[in-house]
């Protein structure tokens, strides 16, 4: 007798609906509009006199998942933080370029950071809930927006975030629980949650299956394809596997610069650089 | 058969254990009769009398009074020094740890200031608050001294006020290593949510790190009750309340903290044959007292430090 969670991962039928296809509401919409979400223009990045990002122009389409690959330390991490500036945090960090959302560059000097980034949200590579209840975790940010937020209201918007998010019949009994106390697959999905209940545009996810088990992960990868129905998700991820079943398309990072990036199907079957063959192959990474 | 490579060698013991050890039941045995003599010692004088009459002038033990003052005026010198202590070095904490440059000169300046002044012996800081508080301009934390031009510079205000400089070093120090202890992937988290750096630290460091913070008040206020030399320069030696017959009256209760009293330390001194008492045996039971009291601090602190891990990933 086969136990749920093995009958959970076979039941999974993998991958987006690749845009060329004709039937899912998902392709047609996005292949119409190809409206371009966030974009780079030539960024380049330094930590201190080291340069990290070299020259990377790269859009990013709106309600489509965008995987950033590549090996180690090639920059994937740090070109996700620029999108929502979590790099001004780091005093040696500097930047030239442009980082548009929506057409707006949000570098500009009257864009406001807090606005910024609850339209970009974030969920890291180690789930990380606050020290607080799952009822607190998800009303953090959105209490930081509407201080005079009612309860009842902010009961609303948690049942709602935690209900996207997949994890509302797991802890509607008892929201009060230290949200330290869920299982890691758990916690990565009440951080997705309390990204949710700030109503972002776009959710940047680093690596944020590396530290969980097949079945968590594959629990996330469905919440993903569930999500970017609305939203447009960018995800780094050193399980080329996870790119493969997951994203529309796929972008390959080497020492800090974009070598190439393209449709998922396309870019695994026949990728056009030599670097981009080797890393996929397994040749090196 | 065991091969011969194998085979145990001569046992050649080494002393270095043994010393480790014999170094470990010295200090324990040390310790435990520095506890329990004066606890089997003090506990013979404890009883409802004791604890609930004031101090009497007297040379004769048994008419000598109970130490009701002295645990009273421990506990408005713990109030008075915790209450301001803890919002400063609280902010002091925040401050180097979130907001000062980390290998700059002046926060490295500062670091060593507060390390110094960890290091001044509290008899030093006692004449220092002498000296201060007897000025004319600040006989409001005392009383004025009539034909002089001087305050009298004794009293619980004063030496409440001295006692800060006492513990604050250590509370910053603990304060502060909470604070760094929070995981940065809480500032992270809450970073990304759209939080400004103040709300980070107000609404995700400080609650992860409260444990700690409260932990840090509670081994100052150990320190508080446990001091003497400030006591007894800043205080003063007089085991009754000066300020006002009737002390527990609330009305009365400026009074009492601008003049002088005691506290289960300077009653020790007072009581043993050292100070100008008599009353050894009474001063053991203070000693008592008084460890009941750090004791029990200590077993608080040990409950927060288990809650804490609640805390930890």
């Amino acid at each position: 007798m086969e136990n749920k969670d093995m009958q959970f991962l076979r039941n999974q039928s993998y991958g987006p609906a690749p845009l060329s296809e004709e039937n899912g509401e998902r392709a047609k919409m996005a292949a119409k509009t190809n409206t371009v979400k966030i974009e780079t223009r030539n960024l380049n990045a330094w930590y201190g006199p080291k340069q990290v990002i070299f020259s990377v122009d790269l859009p990013v389409i709106e309600n489509e998942i965008i995987a950033f690959i590549g090996p180690s330390g090639c920059g994937k991490s740090t070109y996700l933080r620029c999108m929502n500036r979590m790099n001004d945090i780091i005093k040696s960090f500097r930047i030239e370029g442009d980082i548009t959302l929506d057409g707006y560059d949000i570098y500009a000097r009257d864009v406001d950071l807090a606005t910024l980034r609850r339209k970009v949200g974030m969920v890291f590579q180690h789930p990380n809930p606050f020290p607080m209840s799952i009822f607190d975790n998800i009303a953090f940010g959105v209490r930081e927006s509407n201080r005079r937020i009612k309860k009842a209201e902010l009961g609303e918007i948690v049942e709602e975030s935690l209900r996207q998010a997949s994890l509302w019949n797991e802890v509607k009994d008892n929201l009060n629980a230290s949200g330290l106390s869920l299982s890691g697959g758990q916690q990565q999905r009440l951080c997705i949650a309390r990204a949710l209940a700030v109503k972002p545009e776009v959710i940047m996810l680093d690596e944020p299956c590396s530290s969980l088990d097949p079945v968590s992960t594959a629990r996330i990868e469905e919440l993903l394809l569930q999500l970017c129905e609305e939203y447009t998700i960018i995800i780094v991820t050193h399980n080329l596997g996870q790119a493969r079943r997951i994203s529309h398309r796929m972008a390959f990072f080497l020492n800090g610069r974009l070598i190439e990036e393209g449709p998922t199907a396309e870019m695994s079957i026949r990728p056009r650089c030599r670097e981009t063959e080797n890393y996929l192959c397994g040749r090196f990474g | 058969m065991i091969d011969i490579a194998l085979k145990k060698k001569r046992n050649r013991t080494s002393p270095g254990p043994f010393l480790c050890w014999l170094s470990t039941a010295i200090i324990v045995v040390v310790c435990a009769g520095l506890v329990i003599y004066p606890l089997i010692v003090g506990a013979k004088a404890i009883n409802l009398e004791f604890l609930l009459t004031d101090p009497l002038p007297s040379l004769k033990e048994e008419l000598s009074g109970g130490i009701l003052t002295p645990i009273a005026g421990t506990i408005i010198i713990i109030l008075i020094t915790s209450v301001i202590t803890t919002p400063i070095a609280l902010g002091t904490a925040i401050y180097l740890t979130e907001y000062a440059g980390r290998d700059k000169l002046p926060t490295r300046l500062m670091s060593l200031g507060i390390d110094v002044l960890a290091g001044v012996p509290s008899a030093v800081l006692a004449i220092f608050g002498l000296a201060v508080f007897s000025l004319p301009q600040l006989a409001i934390f005392s009383s004025k001294v009539e034909g002089a031009e001087l305050s009298f510079g004794n009293s619980f205000l004063v030496g409440g006020i001295v006692m800060i400089l006492h513990i604050i070093s250590f509370v910053i120090k603990a304060m502060e290593e909470s604070i760094k202890s929070v995981p940065s992937s809480y500032r992270d988290a809450a970073y990304a949510l759209g939080t400004t750096r103040w709300r980070t630290i107000k609404r995700a460091v400080l609650p992860a790190a409260r444990p700690g913070i409260i932990t840090g008040i509670i081994l100052g206020i150990g320190l508080i009750a446990g001091d003497t030399a400030i006591i007894w320069l800043c205080v003063g030696g007089s085991m009754t309340m000066t300020g006002a017959e009737q002390w527990w009256l609330p009305w009365n209760w400026l009074a009492v903290i601008q003049h002088s009293g005691s506290t289960l330390t300077s009653y020790i001194f007072y009581s043993s044959p050292a100070g100008e008492g008599n009353s050894p045996n009474k001063a053991f039971g203070a000693v008592f007292v008084l460890m009941v009291i750090i004791l029990a601090l200590n077993l608080i602190v040990d409950y927060l430090g288990k809650t804490k891990k609640i805390t930890q990933v």
